[in-house]
């Protein structure tokens, strides 16, 4: 169950382990996917791995010899301490672990609390760090675990260890040290995000590829997307502009490179249709790749002499002042159709409202939940979140892009299993009072879905 | 190549931000793209500004529709980026003007002094580079550490920060002490690396000048004293309105003797710079405001035991029962027990009778004038914060003194060396307080002197401390009264002849105030003209942003209110069976909302209690919607990952215009 690292003891197996093997012997032999599995079942068994350092030597024995139903804490003195760099972090943590004895002996008195105190020398002088109490828990298990951050990597430190008991006295100082926090190369408190991350780009990217074997991918009908080149033959009947708002961040938001995605496809079919777009944008950089897409675009349709940069370019980085130039412009102009696709905040109400009274046909696409609202009440077609990336997909028809929703369906199917395990977890640790159980569910909670 | 490169950028940033998330080893990779897109976006700003230039100018030289609005557009970013940019109006950044000092450029590799201890620099791997503060002075030549320069208090704290062992905090120890100015010029001199220049306190005489240039032969430091000494030269006068009635020139003087002062023309007079100090100093000569006196002063000095240190307790008296006789104006001061035990205030009474004699009063501004006594300063609270100030603390030993005690083998070294001793203050200077603090007007500089002819020998420095620290929070009289004047006026009316009466002499110390910023502003030597702010209050930029932007930009959110009603009109309309659920949801939710909800609910009786609108509102938000915003919120970043990955890995190219390779 354990095995010895640096002096320590680190846990080899736990209960999700023994799980993540089980999941792999059921799946083998399932073909070339179940490599896939193989993988992340490893991966799986790695993370368990990577548990803190337990307490060895007589630690481990005096864990066995602690009572777990004691209350009244007699204690011995602490008669060691251990100082562990903190595995898997950025070098900040280094942690702490020391025996909780209990006895009947004269020497065992009622605890107040440990101070630890920390050094950059053996001989002092000493700074105090931390006054612990134990909790029910480190009793039952029979040691205690302190976690010193904002630690310095590579520097020495020295810590030193006192029990001060009920009656105000002190043991004698426990020490230990010198002990160095050292950067590792994986934040392990980022292990399961980064095993989730890998499962999922490896389910899309297993998608893709099944796709391009010439695996037939059915994707529903996405009305707003549909309504795109209505909207543009709307205008193009009209003789009126279409107005595309990239939202109001910059290229580092991945919402903007889906709304400048969908703008590569209006440009395309305004360029076919002869329909002139205009491009306010909220940021310099916004402009100069919207640009880009526009200009690809018509030359993907043939047209590249229609292309009129000045149609793309750059009102103010200032939310309302953005907005108002919008709204006047379109007051003004009276486009017929209004695209609505990237980030947007208080600003999507005001610019809706205003496309709908001048009766323009509008399409709205975000992942900002909390303006989706407004959008579906406001315009005539809204691409809700996932819809909003799948535009780029379900636009270009091809196989292997199309493969890629396929492989976000897995996701979620994995994000509906875990809800609903985590549920039934939850409920029946509530019900039964279960103590293994509740650990479980907080596991899941506060450690997997961290 | 055009389509290869973005893909290639796009492919790198990418894992370089991902691999930045999982590995600690690579967080600055990741802040180093962040860093670079921020210069690129700034970049780019520049041909977002030059378009912006450019679209509006067209169409206002074109007159298209719209073309006062672009003019009014051009005409802001003009305005608003040329105010922005120069920082116009904008003050120097006070932490780096050194007031008080002048300023002349001495390079670096031309300072003439460098000090050296035996001792190694204590670099590592993990930290390769001395504090940015100390890096371009400190050096390791032959088993010294050697640093030009002198060091400065921000410097040793960088560099006791630096490294924590007794060995490398003894020789910062060494260091300082070594590398200080000599003793004549300790405090008045100093050189700071950052801006390459020596500087110099106050006016410099000529005997301070020839001492000076006489330290080194070298050009660039001779140039430097000769222009810091023509900086102190410097004369700057301004006429004062009204001066402090006990301000005169040999007051000035003691101030600093740079200081001039001329009663007849009242012109105040520095040469050279002048220090935050100095302007305190200047500011304070003015009576400190009036105590609630508790108890009479003779009668407590001479009832004060001879053994006794201090009456450190606050005294028993209650203040007072009601000073409102009816709804008149008379009025009785003091509490009753004062009355009783002749313990009068006479000033209080003074004030009060003054007041009333120019005007009526009523009892309301009767209860406010005594809440206001109330408040002020007694002499108790003075007693016990200087007894506060003579309690001994610990004195906090050197690192010297520690790495001695680990060199004689000590195991535990403690910080921490033995109590100071205790400080009292004696009877007599108790009783000097109490008698000061009755005197007709409260000048510090007073109770200073007679308590240092009442010392008997003993160092008055906590005494002092104490005080100054105590005075620092209590207002001057003319405060008091301004502050007395404004509450009686919130209570009800004052006369023209009351309202002069309370802030004639605060108007006076207003002008005296005011002269003295002037002087201070007009002798600072600016040394960084540029180191403010740009938006900093009071600026044009500010004006700007105050009061035209942001009442504009606050109409626009306001807008926002007629939107959503608008919106909710037309969504809120049951045309159909969903329509019809949205909408009762949406009343419910409104109603729970507000105050009328609860009310109309209330009735409800416990076991039906889940009905309650704003606990089915409880219920709506925090199931039902939550529920539903998860569920997007999953989808959303399942989406993210997809189209990231696409990108990242160039298989998604459709943001470059199209998809082709």
């Amino acid at each position: 169950m354990f095995s010895r690292q640096r002096g320590c003891l680190v846990r080899k197996k736990s209960p999700l382990a023994a799980a993540g093997e089980g999941g792999l012997r059921s799946r083998s032999g399932e073909g070339a996917s179940s490599s896939f599995f193989l993988l992340w079942a490893v991966w799986v068994g790695l993370l368990s791995g990577i548990a803190f350092p337990a307490c060895s030597g007589a630690m481990e024995a005096a864990r066995r010899g602690a009572d777990p139903g004691e209350t009244h804490l007699l204690l011995l003195p602490p008669s060691e301490l251990e100082a562990l760099d903190a595995p898997w972090d950025d070098g900040s943590r280094l942690l702490l672990c020391w025996p909780l004895q209990t006895a009947d002996t004269p020497d065992a008195k009622p605890l107040r609390e440990f101070r630890i105190f920390q050094a950059a020398e053996p001989c002092g002088p000493w700074q105090p760090v931390a006054a612990v109490e134990p909790k029910p828990k480190d009793i039952r298990r029979g040691r205690m675990e302190y976690l010193v951050d904002r630690c310095e990597p590579g520097r020495e430190y020295y810590f030193r260890l006192t029990a001060v008991w009920a009656d105000g006295g002190q043991s004698t100082p426990v020490m230990a040290g010198p002990v160095r926090p050292v950067r590792q190369m994986f934040d392990g408190s980022r292990a399961w995000l980064a095993g989730f991350v890998v499962l999922v780009s490896g389910l899309v990217l297993w998608s893709i590829q099944r796709a391009r074997s010439g695996r037939p991918v059915h994707v529903r009908r996405i009305a707003g997307l549909e309504a795109v080149d209505e909207a543009i033959g709307r205008a193009t009947e009209m003789g009126r502009p279409c107005v595309f708002i990239a939202g109001i961040q910059d290229m580092n938001d991945i919402q903007t490179i889906a709304g400048l995605t969908i703008l590569g496809r209006v440009a395309e079919t305004s360029a076919r249709y002869a329909a002139r777009v205009e491009v306010p944008t909220c940021r310099s950089l916004v402009m100069t790749a919207a640009r880009d897409t526009v200009q690809a675009a018509y030359l993907a349709a043939g047209r590249p002499e229609a292309y009129r940069p000045e149609d793309i370019y750059y009102v103010t980085d200032e939310q309302f002042g953005y907005v108002a130039y919008v709204t006047g412009q379109m007051v003004r102009q009276r486009p017929a159709a209004c695209f609505y696709m990237g980030a947007f905040f208080a600003e999507s109400l005001i610019l809706a409202e205003t496309g709908n009274s001048i009766g323009a046909i509008q399409v709205a696409g975000t992942a900002m939940p909390s303006q989706l609202p407004f959008f579906v009440a406001a315009c005539d077609y809204t691409l809700i979140g996932e819809e909003f990336f799948a535009a780029s997909a379900y636009l270009s028809g091809q196989p292997d892009q199309l493969g890629a929703l396929w492989g976000q369906d897995m996701g979620k199917l994995l994000a509906g299993c875990l809800i609903l395990v985590g549920s039934v977890l939850a409920t029946l640790a509530a019900a039964t009072g279960w103590e293994w159980l509740a650990d479980w569910t907080h596991f899941l909670q506060n450690t997997l879905l961290q | 190549m055009k389509r290869t490169i973005p893909l290639v950028i796009t492919f790198v940033c990418g894992v370089v931000l991902l691999a930045a998330h999982f590995s600690p080893y690579t967080h600055r990779w990741g802040e180093a793209a962040m860093i670079w897109f921020d210069i690129l976006a700034s970049i780019a700003f520049l041909l977002g500004g030059g378009n912006l230039l450019k679209v509006h100018l067209k169409k206002v030289f074109a007159q298209q529709a719209g073309w006062a609005y672009s003019l009014i557009t051009v005409v802001a970013f003009v305005v608003t980026l040329w105010v922005g940019l120069v920082k116009w109006g904008a003050p120097p950044a006070a932490h780096l003007e050194h007031y008080g000092e002048s300023f002349a450029h001495v390079p670096l590799e031309e300072f003439p002094f460098t000090y050296s201890v035996p001792g190694q620099l204590p670099k590592t791997a993990e930290r390769p580079l001395l504090p940015a503060s100390v890096r371009a002075q400190l050096s390791q030549a032959d088993g010294q550490v050697v640093f030009r320069g002198w060091l400065l208090p921000n410097q040793k704290s960088d560099l006791l920060a630096y490294h924590p062992t007794l060995a490398w905090r003894c020789l910062v120890e060494q260091l300082a002490k070594a590398a200080q100015p000599s003793a004549g010029f300790r405090g008045k001199l100093a050189y700071y690396p950052e801006p390459q220049a020596l500087a110099f306190r106050g006016s410099m005489t000529p005997q301070e000048r020839a001492e000076l240039e006489a330290l080194s032969p070298s050009d660039a430091w001779r140039s430097a004293v000769a222009a810091l000494y023509e900086a102190g030269q410097r004369q700057t006068e301004v006429v004062a309105p009204t001066a402090p009635e006990r301000f005169t020139p040999e007051q000035a003087r003691k101030i600093s003797p740079a200081l001039d002062y001329d009663p007849a023309s009242r012109r105040l007079q520095i040469r050279g710079p002048m220090s935050l100090s100095e302007r305190q100093a200047l500011e304070q000569q003015f009576p400190l405001a009036r105590p609630k006196l508790t108890a009479d002063p003779a009668l407590t000095s001479a009832h004060q035991p001879e053994s006794s240190t201090v009456p450190l307790r606050p005294s028993a008296h209650q203040p007072g029962t009601s000073i409102v006789q009816g709804e008149s104006s008379t009025v009785q001061l003091g509490t009753a027990n004062d009355q009783q035990r002749g313990f009068a205030d006479p000033y209080r009474h003074h004030l009060w009778k003054a007041l009333e004699d120019q005007g009526p009063l009523t009892a309301k501004q009767a209860e406010v004038f005594q809440a206001h006594w109330e408040r002020r300063w007694t002499v108790e609270q003075l007693l016990e914060a200087i007894r506060m100030a003579g309690v001994g603390e610990p004195t906090e030993k050197t690192a010297c003194q520690m790495l001695a005690e680990k060199e004689q083998g000590v195991a535990d070294i403690q910080p921490i060396g033995p109590l100071e001793p205790d400080q009292t203050l004696r009877p007599e200077q108790a009783a000097a307080i109490r008698t000061w603090a009755a005197g007709p007007n409260l000048y510090l500089e007073d109770l200073l002197e007679q308590l240092a002819k009442t010392s008997g020998g003993q160092s008055p420095g906590f005494i002092q401390t104490a005080l100054q620290n105590f005075f620092h929070q209590v207002p001057t009289e003319a405060e008091a009264k301004k502050t007395l004047c404004v509450e009686l006026l919130r209570a009800g009316p004052l006369t023209e002849a009351q309202r002069e009466f309370l802030l004639a002499d605060y108007r006076a110390e207003w002008a005296w105030r005011t002269a003295v910023g002037e002087l201070f502003r007009q002798a600072h030597q600016v040394k960084f003209p540029w180191s403010g702010q740009y938006n900093a209050a009071g600026s044009p930029f500010w004006w700007i942003y105050e009061y035209m932007f942001k009442p504009l930009t606050a109409t626009m959110f306001a807008l926002l209110a007629f939107y959503v009603a608008s919106a909710a009109f037309r969504a809120f309309r049951a045309k159909n069976v969903e329509a019809a659920l949205l909408l009762g949801t949406a009343f419910v939710v409104l109603l729970g909302r507000t105050a009328a909800g609860t009310v109309l609910t209330g009735w409800l009786p416990d076991w039906l209690g889940w009905l309650r609108v704003e606990e089915l509102t409880v219920l709506i938000m925090t199931i039902f919607n939550t529920a539903g915003t998860r569920a997007i919120m999953i989808g959303i970043a399942l989406g993210i990952v997809a189209t990231s990955l696409k990108i990242i890995l160039g298989m998604d190219r459709s943001y470059l215009g199209s998809a082709e390779k």
